[in-house]
């Protein structure tokens, strides 16, 4: 039973991660996106200081605004859109049990989340590369924020995938969090900054990144940045699991 | 025998909106047809068999389990709702392909080809579902609900949108899976003449609740307790409508056009009288039915009484 059940959430899995990447509507979102990503990349590589701007260009573009929207784009449709039109019932009445099969769309966000954030990152990073050249250390720059869009993907899109079990305004709520309490509250003098997941996320790439704004942040410890987003992202896949399990399908 | 579903004291409410009041009803196996009109209750009555809701009040048994929260049950049980949960940009193959591995089915292929021939849809199960036609879609989740070979099949109102055509295919295709592979069915309908068709077994649902269930034959019983309404058409039927409201059986006689409609506490004794009654009036009966030959009447009876 066990091995059937990890067959079908595998292939569960599979199917709403193909599913919700090759949506047209997701395509077009992301097909503007990474447009846009290139003309950040073209317009950084004219830029003197090339490495520091390349480090500012991730972090502002990368971290700071693709990182808050891309999960919600895909985070407040993947479920909720399943449970509006019904079409979860097929799911609901096979023998996997409710908790898995919130992890499994969990999962699939999280695929669809961290290809989505990969090539919009390749995409600005690239272009630079391409009209700039590889300067030293930009690869490892690169590569170190490609593993902070890695963690901040998860945590973005937990809590955005549990919120669209709480309501259906989803959106609203991520566009409140996003950009009033992570993008204008989270400045706030007084430490109100620590309740925000950006900070540790930003916390994780000041201890790794030595370029740019994002190398002068004075964020948390590493461990604690990381004890923080892990436990956010465990607790938040929790009561996930469990306001599917007490969801009716009215 | 034991039940197959078991309701008890089952209530479910929405809001202000009740959608099973105080349901009672056993189900055995076969096919049984649950028949109530739309908001009688059917379909919140398949989601508490299905889990997909808990009850407010009473219990509820499938199989000999409680069904909410117990996903293992879903591996026993064929669900195929009455509303259109088909991803449409997926073909009809690949669609069973997923609903096949979900249930731990173990070669999906040879399974797909089985049921999509079972329900006839062996030619176009590679097509776009988005493409199908009302009853394509019907069929391929009936398809969906057979795939991993349950116990019970749970069928809401699978006929619904049909064209007639499709309707009958559907209805032998029902019996056939009851016949000929044993699946235990429970089907939902309002039009009660199609219930017929696919099952003597019935539970009539009103308002949430069971008003009557059993064998069809069984119900009509209940009939007698009930007046009945017989149409009479022809010439001079005003002067039978006179010649009748003699009689100690008639309840009224409305008159209608070129016709008269009458009811009666015995229907029996109308029938024995009316030959020497049209003599001795001289009317010349062209028409003469009974509005309650079919299911229609015996549910409207019910609920009136």
């Amino acid at each position: 039973m066990l091995v059937e059940n990890l067959r079908g959430w595998v292939a569960l899995v599979a199917y709403l991660s193909r599913r919700t990447l090759l949506n047209r509507r997701m395509v077009i979102a992301l097909a503007c996106a990474l447009l846009l990503s290139a003309l950040v990349g073209y317009a950084v590589s004219e830029e003197m200081n090339r490495i520091d701007d390349l480090a500012n260009m991730l972090d502002l573009f990368v971290l700071s605004f693709f990182l808050l929207v891309i999960p919600l784009i895909y985070g407040a449709s993947i479920l909720r859109s399943d449970i509006e039109d019904k079409s979860i019932t097929m799911i609901l009445t096979s023998p996997l049990n409710r908790p898995m099969i919130y992890i499994g769309y969990r999962a699939a966000l999280f695929v669809c989340v961290v290809v989505a954030m990969l090539v919009i990152t390749s995409a600005g990073a690239l272009t630079f590369f391409g009209l700039a050249g590889i300067e030293p250390g930009a690869l490892d720059l690169y590569l170190k924020v490609g593993m902070l869009t890695v963690i901040g993907s998860i945590v973005y899109s937990s809590l955005y995938l549990t919120v669209s079990l709480i309501t259906g305004k989803v959106i609203y709520f991520g566009l409140f969090y996003a950009f009033i309490w992570e993008g204008f509250v989270g400045f706030l003098p007084g430490g109100i900054g620590d309740f925000t997941i950006r900070h540790y996320v930003r916390s994780i790439g000041s201890s790794w990144i030595e370029q740019g704004g994002l190398g002068s942040y004075q964020g948390a410890e590493l461990p604690y940045s990381f004890l923080v987003l892990t436990a956010l992202a465990v607790g938040l896949v929790a009561l996930g699991s469990f306001l599917l399990q007490q969801k009716e399908l009215e | 025998m034991n039940p197959i579903v078991s309701a008890k004291g089952l209530s479910k409410w929405y809001g202000d909106v009740i959608g099973l009041n105080t349901l009672n009803l056993d189900l055995y196996p076969g096919i049984t047809g649950i028949v109530g009109p739309n908001g009688a209750g059917k379909s919140t009555f398949f989601k508490l068999i299905m889990g997909l809701i808990r009850p407010r009040l009473g219990e509820i048994s499938v199989l000999g389990e409680n069904p909410w929260g117990n996903s293992r049950i879903n591996a026993r049980i064929g669900f195929c709702p009455d509303y259109d949960s088909l991803p449409l940009d997926s073909t009809g193959r690949d669609y069973l392909r997923l609903i096949a591995t979900l249930n731990g089915v173990e070669d999906t292929e040879a399974s797909i080809g089985d049921v999509a021939s079972t329900v006839g849809m062996s030619k176009d199960i590679g097509r776009r579902i988005g493409g199908y036609s009302k009853g394509m879609k019907q069929r391929v989740k009936i398809a969906a609900a057979l795939i991993h070979r349950p116990e019970l099949l749970i069928l809401d109102e699978p006929l619904a949108g049909t064209d007639p055509l499709g309707r009958k295919d559907l209805i032998d295709l029902i019996r056939s899976l009851h016949r000929e592979s044993g699946f235990d069915i429970i089907v939902s309908s309002h039009v009660l003449r199609e219930v017929e068709r696919m099952t003597r077994e019935i539970a009539l649902l009103y308002k949430g609740r069971a008003i009557a269930s059993g064998n069809v034959s069984e119900i009509r019983a209940l009939i007698d307790q009930h007046p009945h309404r017989i149409v009479v058409r022809g010439e001079g039927t005003r002067e039978l409508a006179k010649r009748l409201l003699d009689e100690g059986y008639v309840i009224s006689v409305r008159l209608d056009g070129d016709g008269i409609t009458v009811e009666v506490d015995d229907p029996e004794g109308f029938f024995t009288s009316i030959p020497g009654m049209t003599d001795d009036t001289g009317v010349r009966v062209e028409e003469m039915y009974s509005l309650d030959d079919s299911l229609e009447a015996v549910f409207e009876y019910l609920v009136e009484g």
